[in-house]
């Protein structure tokens, strides 16, 4: 907790929901308004990953959990991913507290295959997470 | 959503001034196979606008051999790496790599049982190499010169002899296998450039710097004269030489611009080509290929490929082509295409024969930066800091001076827009009518189809848009858009002129409303590194761009996340991109070839 930024327990809550009852496809993370607490920003129960890419802002940071499905040719895989959202175009000063405030998350989320950090479309895009997932697995 | 590669046109030959380039042709004779860059390319002769290429090295290419079998290839680069490659599939496999010598390679000689090469030219310990194709392991060495070798052949009938051709000026021969020095041969006074073996084995001949060209027997090396000695001899350095087929005539080339064809029992002269009246250094004769299927080309320096025939004293056909990269593109109609490259030549292209034509007149003398098409005509901008207009009969004697450096050029009807360091030049029917100076350098412009407003991109990375009035001045209205952070490199409106679509260096393609300045997408950010140029496609709804990253990439309006990736479309960089219908996009590269892609959506 380098930044000091708190975790509200209801983040855990949702994330044992997604991990352990498939309740969620996804859920974003936000900073409160006033910066001193984690909270969620939307926890949604169905949604496409093309829908979880809209659902995150242009211009300011998020961290998500994502339960992410995908085909291999032994069957349907499942891989609970983290992400880490930073774009080129959000405040610096927003930037450095998610920077420094994500392990307070991030640590409290256990079972997540892997992090995947992205600043813009082209590093949250399906085809370049599924590579990357694919990758690790093999 | 993918995309074919429908046509491939290649480059011309790399030359280098004063030294051969090696040219080479597959077993059957219908194929010419040459270097230039990275790439390998192999190009039909009778359809020169079928090729294809080879991109496996990292360094520039100096030479490349077809086996005698015809399924590998064995080429080399100026690091003195030498790839062995199958030729049967389109990944052409890697059989083998190795580093022979280290440095730059020169030449290659296959056995013609096809298992062994020997690789020669200039390395620090050694000047050449022979080993066996597959495992790499040495079969004899190649020594004897205390300076680099140019030119290596292997006789293609038992018992096998090498001869090596030195900048020493001595000439070495070789038994095999394993092959070693039998005797050094020192007729030439200047370097060697090229010694060969004819195909049935019974002579091998040699030429140098010297203008001479020595014959001997090939199995004991026994010399049996200077063929030129002919009263119509070369006046200069001979280059390259090739036997004919039939082992009854060579071919050779040289530095006086004139090829002959000589016949070797006769010691005489039955055909000299000349190809330039006064000694321009461009029409040397810098290389030669008599094919198996009886084609003779010879190389000039400028990189055009001369077919050549017994009887004529002109070349039959010529083949010419980008040496450099193609650094601008402008799409005329459909099947007509401008490109411009870093040495400033400029091509016209009809797709449809795939062949391409100089544009005559004075040109550009270095680097063409862009081009487009205006009403009919084509202006070009230069390096050379002038505007030219390309007009039915090529170049126009009229230029246009402009302050500093033209960086980019658009146009919409007759209106022509040239954005350069410090100054925004407008253009109609070709003629300067106004301009303005800019406090910032620009580096990008778009013209409204309408005419009536101008976009202009800048190394500060900010859009600023300039009102034209009827007398074709330019005056700024609006705030500048600034959601590109870096410096703009390429600007299109499309046909509607609804969408201003800016490509940056930070791999970033933005598209704009044009009215509001608003920005509508910003999911086109999957290139990897600086984007060169951008194009829309006539109904608006795709925008093609090209980058450094090597790939081009056929965006969607309606669905921002779905696009063509072409991936490795050209080595290096593609500098250039075009729609050319709905369906068919054309693109230049860093490589010199032009390459047409089909989509399929």
């Amino acid at each position: 907790m380098a930044s000091g930024v708190d975790v509200d327990s209801e983040c855990l809550n949702v994330f044992q929901d997604l991990k352990l009852k498939k309740k969620y496809a996804y859920i974003v993370y936000k900073l409160s308004d006033d910066m001193k607490q984690i909270v969620i920003d939307q926890a949604v129960e169905k949604g496409t990953y093309e829908e979880f890419i809209k659902s995150l802002p242009k211009d300011d940071c998020r961290w998500a959990v994502y339960d992410f499905v995908y085909n291999t040719s032994d069957g349907e895989r499942h891989k609970i991913l983290f992400y880490s959202w930073s774009p080129d175009t959000a405040r610096i000063k927003s930037k450095m507290v998610y920077a420094a405030s994500k392990d307070a998350l991030r640590k409290k989320c256990d079972g997540v295959f892997t992090e995947i950090q992205c600043t813009d479309l082209s590093e949250v895009a399906f085809q370049t997470v599924h590579d990357k997932v694919n990758r690790m697995s093999a | 959503m993918s995309a074919t590669r429908t046509h491939n046109f290649a480059p011309a030959p790399g030359t280098n001034r004063g030294q051969y380039t090696q040219l080479s042709s597959d077993p059957k004779g219908e194929n010419i196979v040459y270097t230039n860059g990275r790439s390998v390319f192999v190009r039909n002769l009778k359809n020169p606008e079928q090729s294809w290429e080879y991109t496996g090295h990292s360094a520039t290419a100096t030479v490349a051999r077809f086996s005698p079998s015809g399924f590998y290839v064995a080429s080399a680069d100026v690091n003195g790496n030498v790839r062995i490659w199958d030729t049967i599939n389109d990944e052409h496999l890697s059989k083998l790599e190795v580093r022979p010598i280290s440095g730059k390679i020169n030449d290659l000689a296959w056995d013609s049982e096809s298992k062994r090469i020997i690789a020669v030219g200039d390395g620090r310990d050694k000047f050449g190499h022979a080993f066996l194709y597959d495992s790499g392991s040495s079969v004899g060495e190649i020594g004897g010169h205390s300076k680099a070798i140019n030119g290596v052949s292997i006789r293609p009938v038992r018992p096998f002899k090498a001869v090596t051709a030195s900048e020493d000026g001595t000439v070495n021969f070789f038994n095999g296998v394993p092959f070693k020095l039998a005797t050094t041969l020192k007729d030439h006074t200047r370097f060697v450039h090229a010694a060969k073996f004819s195909p049935d084995g019974s002579h091998f001949v040699t030429v140098g710097a010297d203008g001479k060209i020595f014959l001997y027997k090939g199995d004991t090396a026994e010399k049996l004269g200077d063929l030129n000695v002919d009263p119509d001899t070369h006046k200069g350095s001979i280059l390259a030489v090739s036997w004919s087929p039939d082992s009854k005539h060579v071919v050779t080339s040289s530095a006086d611009c004139t090829a002959k064809i000589w016949d070797v029992a006769a010691g005489k002269v039955v055909q000299t080509v000349t190809f330039s009246d006064k000694s321009t250094f461009l029409d040397q004769q810098v290389g030669n290929v008599w094919t198996a299927a009886g084609y003779i080309v010879s190389l000039s320096l400028s990189g055009d490929l001369n077919y050549l025939e017994v009887g004529s004293a002109k070349p039959t056909r010529v083949i010419k082509g980008h040496q450099k990269g193609i650094t601008a593109l402008a799409k005329v109609s459909p099947t007509n295409l401008y490109t411009g490259s870093y040495d400033g030549l400029v091509l016209r292209w009809d797709l449809t024969s795939g062949v391409p034509q100089p544009v005559q007149g004075a040109g550009h003398s270095n680097q063409v930066n862009d081009m487009v098409s205006v009403g009919g005509k084509v202006v070009t901008a230069g390096m050379d800091d002038t505007l030219r207009v390309i007009g039915e009969g090529g170049f126009d004697s009229a230029v246009v001076s402009t302050k500093t450096v033209p960086k980019a050029i658009s146009s919409a009807g007759t209106l022509a827009v040239v954005a350069s360091v410090g100054e925004v030049t407008v253009l109609r029917d070709g003629r300067k009518v106004s301009s303005l100076d800019i406090p910032y350098s620009g580096s990008a412009v778009g013209v409204h189809p309408s005419g009536a407003t101008v976009a202009v991109g800048g190394e500060d990375g900010k859009i600023h848009t300039y009102a034209v009035d009827a007398s074709g001045s330019l005056k700024e209205q609006g705030q500048p858009m600034d959601a590109n952070k870096a410096p703009l490199t390429a600007l299109a409106y499309s046909p509607d002129g609804s969408l201003l679509a800016a490509a940056d260096t930070q791999r970033k393609v933005l598209v704009f409303e044009a009215a509001s300045g608003k920005l509508k997408l910003d999911e086109w950010v999957f290139h990897t590194a600086r984007v060169n140029a951008l194009s829309w496609s006539p109904s608006g709804k795709r925008c093609v761009s090209g980058s450094l990253d090597t790939n081009v990439h056929v965006w969607s309006v309606d669905e921002p996340m779905k696009f063509v990736a072409i991936k490795g479309a050209h080595l290096d960089a593609v500098n250039g991109v075009t729609f050319l219908d709905e369906e068919t996009v054309a693109s230049g590269g860093q490589d010199g070839a032009l390459r047409i892609w089909k989509l399929k959506y």
